[in-house]
């Protein structure tokens, strides 16, 4: 069940592109944050179910906010929608703790697959 | 100056610096596999200036304090400018050990190097921004214009034809090596309204 999610990305055009192609099945408050830091503190005020994050931001990039997240213990799934495609950027990231790596630009399907993937809808 | 500038409102550069992320996200991993190592990306910057402010602009960036190459590659069709790449000349030095060439380094396979490098970082960013904006660009070989030099002795602003000129700049660096990268794609005042409106179909469709 999701009862509040956080999108991470200094970009308000690809906040809202995530945000819109968020499932319209969760019927939840959306929270944005636009660098790596305003994220840890809306993870911590809010608790989000599912975040999706971004990877190259100002203040902390989007592995500083995994490698926090990853050292609080957290279970909450997040999914990374990034431009940066290298092969050592989703090892990075996967290895931080993400549970799965979308490519930009994105599509509504594509979120919407890493979803159903992950069991979340 | 200051109409043009409003025209690049708030949400128009975030989207324009959105669409050069991504297409220097394909530039950089084209980058990574040819180098087999992590390239780092920064964060596009966005300039808008008179061109007789631009040395003034560029200089405010120290990584264009030390000797420097620079290539160009100019395109022109629906946007007209040029695709810049800005290599530290320590960074040069170290091309083939990052490109696994054995043989002896004489300055024209430097040259090549320089050159296909250019050709990778330039043409995967131009195909990433094109296709994102739906556009026709066409372009031409990349070119040596200077090397061990400085930004201030290359960006004459006599030379250049336009009055004003957009800028986005990302850098590219690598771990464990001293190669960096600046690329800057130029755009001429001329293209400003075409890309606007792209621009602004890309923001009415989300």
């Amino acid at each position: 069940m999701i009862n509040s999610i956080l999108v991470v990305d200094d970009s308000k055009m690809s906040r809202k592109l995530v945000i819109r192609a968020l499932p319209t099945e969760w019927d939840a408050p959306i929270h944005q944050a636009t660098n790596g830091l305003e994220a840890l503190e809306l993870f911590k005020e809010k608790s989000p179910d599912i975040v999706f994050l971004d990877l190259t931001m100002p203040e902390l990039d989007g592995f500083g906010v995994l490698a926090a997240l990853q050292e609080q213990g957290s279970q909450v799934p997040v999914i990374v929608i990034s431009a940066d495609i290298q092969t050592q950027a989703y090892e990075r990231a996967i290895s931080l703790g993400a549970r799965a790596f979308i490519q930009k630009p994105m599509s509504p399907e594509d979120v919407r697959k890493v979803v159903q993937e992950l069991h979340l809808l | 100056m200051m109409q043009i500038k409003e025209q690049f409102n708030e949400d128009r550069r975030d989207a324009l610096q959105e669409v050069v992320n991504i297409a220097m996200g394909q530039a950089g991993d084209s980058l990574a596999k040819l180098f087999s190592t992590f390239v780092e990306l920064s964060i596009p910057k966005f300039h808008l200036c008179d061109v007789t402010e631009l040395n003034q602009e560029l200089s405010k960036n120290a990584a264009y304090a030390e000797k420097i190459t620079i290539l160009r590659q100019p395109f022109s069709g629906q946007l007209r400018g040029e695709g810049i790449a800005i290599f530290n000349n320590n960074g040069v030095s170290e091309l083939a050990n990052l490109m696994g060439y054995e043989g002896e380094v004489t300055s024209n396979n430097e040259r090549e190097m320089l050159l296909d490098v250019c050709s990778i970082l330039i043409g995967a960013c131009l195909n990433g921004v094109t296709s994102q904006l739906e556009i026709a660009l066409s372009y031409t070989a990349p070119t040596i214009i200077s090397q061990n030099t400085t930004v201030n002795e290359f960006f004459n602003p006599e030379s250049i034809q336009w009055r004003y000129a957009m800028i986005m700049e990302i850098r590219l660096t690598l771990e464990q090596y001293d190669f960096k990268s600046n690329v800057l794609l130029f755009l001429s005042e001329d293209s400003f309204p075409p890309l606007i409106d792209k621009l602004d179909q890309m923001l009415e469709e989300i």
